[in-house]
């Protein structure tokens, strides 16, 4: 293998050689040097033979010398392959135009493509490309994409990063509005949670509750109050109150485990739109888990064909039964019904005070309540909405 | 009657194919044969191969016999080989 691929590159030549005493014929031009190989005898006075193709012309003073004839047969090597395009001229010029064609193409801006943008009209900054000779159509090399960058930050005040790029003919925008956080006109602060309230901090505003007064949801507790040129501001402030949550968990004390037999089989199907064909049956397991492979084989991009291969690995599986001790069952419970809560809690909530207490459940089931008492901020803007909570 | 060479190469321990210009032949299962210090071919046959040596001939017999190298120096034989032998040719050598 390696040796043709050294010949290829090195030219060689399939000769056929014709005359008396070939054998003698054979020993002079390898006492000339010349390397001969895959020697053929195809009748007593007809050889073929593999040479190099630099060897050729050396050939010519022993072929005179005697009455043998040396036919060149084929010529293999890349040069060869190189003579022969030129009759192919047609084809070769075709590859030319077409890959200067591509070349050339590929040096111009066709495409401008924009992302991250929300706010901003992709019209504006295609105009603002525009107007500085940035369009479709013009050369890349005549962009300057660090300038443009630039230009964009200064004549498009919300952008607040901008990064240009190439990605080959494609001239890629990327860009991070900045967000503008409307002043809220007006808001009054009101309670997120029932409960009561434990401490009022106003920074802006009016309190309308007071300590110790039990709230609903939804109920105002601090409202903004009206300043020099009439507006109304934005009420301000902390209340701390006490909020009670409850919820129950339950366990059973008798629970059930799938346990492996040890029995599998494998199912194969094909499946051609809805024509299916079994090729192994299913097993006749009550109870089992299965494991199913779907694969399929013709896919190309988006496109395949409907069908598909299946594969079902069917486990037998039994169910033992256990049986937990109550403490367990409880603690399962109990479990249970802290998560409930901790659902719906805030995550600054502070947890104050905790009773749980058991339950009469029939059944082989126990039951907890859990009674969790908090302290949190349960103040909120009425007009608010969830982005400028977090901001 | 030994040679001075030949006892020479023996005396020194040197090898034959450096000295005397005898063939070394290496064959590999019974397709493949590598022959060097040859000659030349005498005969180039499907079932017979001849290669001039020092002294005399070489005979490959065989079947599909080919010979898929040659060079100055070496020879590579492929085929079905069946038997090698030596032939003295005209007589004596008188090397």
């Amino acid at each position: 293998m390696i040796k043709k691929i050294v010949s290829f590159f090195r030219g060689y030549l399939q000769v056929k050689i014709e005359g008396n005493a070939l054998e003698r014929f054979i020993s002079q031009i390898t006492n000339a040097d010349i390397y001969l190989w895959d020697i053929k005898r195809i009748a007593k006075d007809h050889y073929r033979a593999k040479m190099y193709a630099e060897d050729f012309n050396r050939l010519r003073p022993l072929v005179k010398k005697r009455l043998c004839r040396v036919k060149i047969l084929k010529k293999i090597g890349w040069h060869f392959l190189l003579v022969n395009m030129r009759k192919r001229l047609y084809l070769v010029i075709g590859l030319i135009i077409f890959i200067s064609i591509i070349w050339v193409a590929s040096s111009f801006l066709w495409f401008i493509n924009i992302q991250g943008i929300d706010k901003i009209n992709r019209e504006e900054i295609v105009n603002i490309l525009n107007e500085n000779g940035v369009r479709p159509g013009v050369l890349k090399k005549s962009v300057d994409l660090e300038a443009c960058e630039r230009l964009l930050r200064q004549q498009e005040p919300r952008i607040i990063w901008i990064d240009l790029g190439w990605k080959g003919t494609r001239l890629n925008i990327e860009i991070v509005e900045k967000k503008i956080v409307e002043k809220t006109e007006s808001g009054d602060l009101v309670a997120t949670r029932d409960g009561i309230i434990n401490e009022i901090i106003v920074m802006q505003g009016k309190a309308v509750v007071k300590e110790g007064d039990t709230v609903t949801e939804g109920q105002t507790l601090i409202v903004g109050l009206k300043d020099e040129k009439g507006d109304k501001e934005t009420a301000r402030g902390i209340i701390k109150a006490s909020v009670w949550y409850e919820e129950t968990g339950e366990a059973a004390l008798e629970y059930k485990e799938p346990v492996y037999t040890g029995k599998e089989k494998t199912s194969v199907a094909i499946r051609y739109n809805s024509f299916l064909v079994r090729f192994l049956p299913r097993p006749s397991y009550e109870k089992y888990t299965v494991d199913r492979s779907i694969s399929k084989p013709f896919k190309w991009r988006n496109y395949s064909l409907p069908l598909e291969f299946i594969i079902e690995d069917y486990k037998q599986v039994e169910y033992l039964y256990y049986n937990r001790s109550e403490e367990t069952a409880f603690y399962l419970a109990r479990r249970e019904a802290f998560e409930k809560i901790l659902d719906k809690m805030d995550s600054e909530a502070i947890i104050i005070d905790v009773k749980t207490k058991k339950l009469e459940l029939s059944g082989n089931r126990v039951g907890i309540k859990i009674l969790l008492k908090t302290e949190e901020n349960i103040g909120v803007l009425n007009n608010a909405d969830k982005e400028d909570m977090s901001g | 009657m030994t040679s001075f060479k030949e006892y020479f190469s023996d005396f020194f321990e040197l090898p034959d194919e450096v000295i005397l210009d005898a063939p070394l032949i290496m064959i590999v299962g019974r397709r493949k044969m590598y022959f060097e210090n040859h000659k030349g071919i005498a005969v180039y046959q499907d079932d017979l191969i001849k290669i001039r040596i020092k002294s005399g001939y070489f005979m490959i017999k065989g079947k599909n016999l080919e010979i898929e190298e040659i060079a100055p120096e070496n020879i590579l034989v492929s085929g079905e080989i069946k038997s090698l032998d030596y032939d003295n040719g005209r007589g004596q050598d008188n090397d």
